[in-house]
C-alpha cells in the first residue's frame, strides 16, 4: 500500500534544493469532550523518551472552517492550551490541542538534509497511532477528524532570485509591479494572500507570501507558506492518510504553479 | 511619541493569532523601519580590531554580535524607538534605549549571557530607580517584556 503511494508521488514536481524550511502535517478534529489539562502530561509521559522537552503555547484559535470555531473552547471551564513536544535534536515537533494533532519538521542548519513527505508520513502515522491509542486507553474516544492539513513553509531570501520587491514578478508570475498610470514607485513591501478551491477533493489551498526577517540568522526573506486542507471521506485512518496525500499533492502542485520557472531552475527542479 | 502611538504599533504584533508554524520570522509589516539599519550597525562592530578603545579591549565577540542581531530581529516592533548600538569593554556589545524618563540597556557578553539594566527616573543616584540582572530563559521574550515596560504607561 505505502509503496504504491510513494511510486505515485514520484510524478510530482521535485527539487534538488527546495526552499522549504519547515513542513507540517496533521489533523484537525472536533474538540475532545472530556479532554482536560492533565491529559497533556499523561500523553507526554507516553512519548517523553523520544520527545524530552515540552512547551506550553497559546492555542490555535483561528479554526480553518467555521464549523470548527464555535464548539472549540465551550463547555466546562478549561484553560485553552496547546502543548509542543520536541524531539531530541529539536528538528521535529508534535503539537497537541484538544482539537488538533500536528507533526512539524524544520531545517535547523543549512546543511541539514531536506526531509521529504515520504520520509515524514510514516513518522506522522506512528505518532498519530500512539495518540489514538492513548485516547482510547484513557476512555476519551476516537477523534472525529474533520480536516487533514499539509503545510510547507518556504524562505526565499533576498539575493536568491530577487533583489527588490519590483522583482517579485520574477518569483511569483501572477504578481506584477505595474500600475495603471505608472505614478507609484517601486513598492517597499509586498504581501500576497490567496485561496484556491481544490479540484476533485473537498478542500482549499491557501498561499501567503510575506516579507520578513528570519529571527535565527536575521536574513531578509519572503516567507511563502503553502497550506492544503482537505476533508477526509470518513474518520478512518485509511481515509485520513489518503487525504493527507491529496493535501500534499496539492501543496506541491500549488507551490510549483505559483512560482516561476526561473526560481524552479534556481532550486534545481528534477521533475 | 505618545504611549498610545507605541501601543498601536505593538498591539497587532502581540495580537497576531497563534500559528502552527515553528520557524520564527518577524513580518516587515509590523517591524520597526530601522531594523535593517541597526542590524548593519551591529554587524559593523564585528570589524573593530583588537584594542579598539586604546585600552587593550579585545575585538567584539562574533557570538555577541550574532546574539544582538537575533535579539533585534525578534523585538523590533513598529514604533519602538531606534536603539543606540555601542561596543563594550571586554568584547561585548550594548544596545541602549531611552524613552521619556525610562532607560533600558542590554549587554551581550561573549559567554552568551545578556545582562540588562533598567532605569526609571532622572535621578540615577537613587538605587531604587535601577534594576540589573541577566536574561536567562528565552532572552528575546524576556527582552520584549522589558521593552513593553519601557514604552508602556508609567
Amino acid at each position: 500500500m505505502w509503496e504504491k503511494v510513494v511510486a505515485a508521488e514520484r510524478t510530482l514536481p521535485d527539487f534538488e534544493n527546495p526552499p522549504a524550511v519547515e513542513t507540517l502535517m496533521g489533523v484537525h478534529f472536533a474538540p475532545i469532550d472530556k479532554w482536560q489539562g492533565p491529559y497533556f502530561g499523561l500523553f507526554w509521559s507516553r512519548i517523553k523518551k523520544d520527545y524530552p522537552r515540552a512547551e506550553v503555547q497559546p492555542p490555535v484559535v483561528a479554526a480553518p472552517t467555521p464549523e470548527l470555531v464555535l464548539p472549540q473552547f465551550q463547555g466546562r471551564f478549561e484553560l485553552p492550551v496547546r502543548c509542543w513536544f520536541f524531539n531530541h535534536d529539536e528538528t521535529r515537533l508534535i503539537q497537541v490541542q484538544n482539537n488538533l494533532f500536528l507533526h512539524n519538521w524544520r531545517k535547523v542548519a543549512h546543511t541539514d538534509k531536506y526531509l521529504h513527505y515520504d520520509d515524514l508520513r510514516p513518522i506522522f502515522e506512528r505518532e498519530w497511532q500512539v495518540f489514538c491509542n492513548f485516547l482510547e486507553g484513557e476512555g476519551l474516544g476516537m477523534p472525529a477528524v474533520q480536516l487533514c492539513e499539509v503545510t510547507y513553509v518556504n524562505h526565499i531570501d533576498r539575493g536568491n532570485g530577487w533583489q527588490s520587491f519590483a522583482d517579485l514578478s520574477q518569483v511569483f508570475p501572477n504578481w506584477s509591479p505595474q500600475t495603471s498610470g505608472n505614478i507609484l514607485p517601486t513598492p517597499e513591501l509586498v504581501a500576497i494572500n490567496a485561496s484556491y478551491p481544490l479540484k476533485d477533493v473537498d478542500g482549499h489551498l491557501q498561499i501567503t507570501a510575506q516579507p520578513a526577517v528570519r529571527q535565527t540568522d536575521t536574513k531578509e526573506t519572503v516567507q511563502l507558506t503553502v497550506t492544503a486542507r482537505c476533508k477526509p471521506a470518513s474518520y478512518s485512518n485509511q481515509d485520513i492518510y489518503r487525504r493527507l496525500d491529496d493535501a500534499r499533492k496539492w501543496a506541491v502542485l500549488g507551490f510549483t504553479d505559483f512560482t516561476s520557472s526561473k526560481m524552479h531552475e534556481i532550486w534545481g527542479r528534477k521533475l | 511619541m505618545s504611549h498610545s502611538a507605541v501601543w498601536e504599533g505593538v498591539l497587532p504584533q502581540l495580537e497576531e493569532p497563534a500559528q502552527n508554524q515553528w520557524s520564527k520570522v518577524t513580518s516587515l509589516f509590523t517591524a520597526a523601519p530601522w531594523v535593517f539599519e541597526v542590524l548593519d550597525r551591529i554587524a559593523a562592530l564585528a570589524n573593530l580590531p583588537n584594542d579598539w578603545d586604546g585600552y587593550g579591549s579585545p575585538r567584539i565577540d562574533p557570538g555577541a554580535v550574532a546574539a544582538a542581531r537575533r535579539f533585534v530581529a525578534s523585538v523590533a516592533f513598529k514604533n519602538l524607538p531606534c536603539p543606540n548600538v555601542s561596543p563594550v569593554l571586554g568584547g561585548s556589545l550594548g544596545l541602549q534605549w531611552r524613552y521619556g524618563e525610562k532607560e533600558l540597556e542590554f549587554t551581550f557578553q561573549p559567554n552568551g549571557e545578556i545582562e540588562f539594566l533598567r532605569v526609571l527616573g532622572a535621578d540615577l543616584d537613587r538605587d531604587e530607580n535601577m534594576e540589573t540582572g541577566t536574561l536567562r530563559h528565552e532572552p528575546e521574550t524576556a527582552g520584549l517584556k522589558f521593552l513593553l515596560w519601557m514604552t508602556g504607561p508609567r
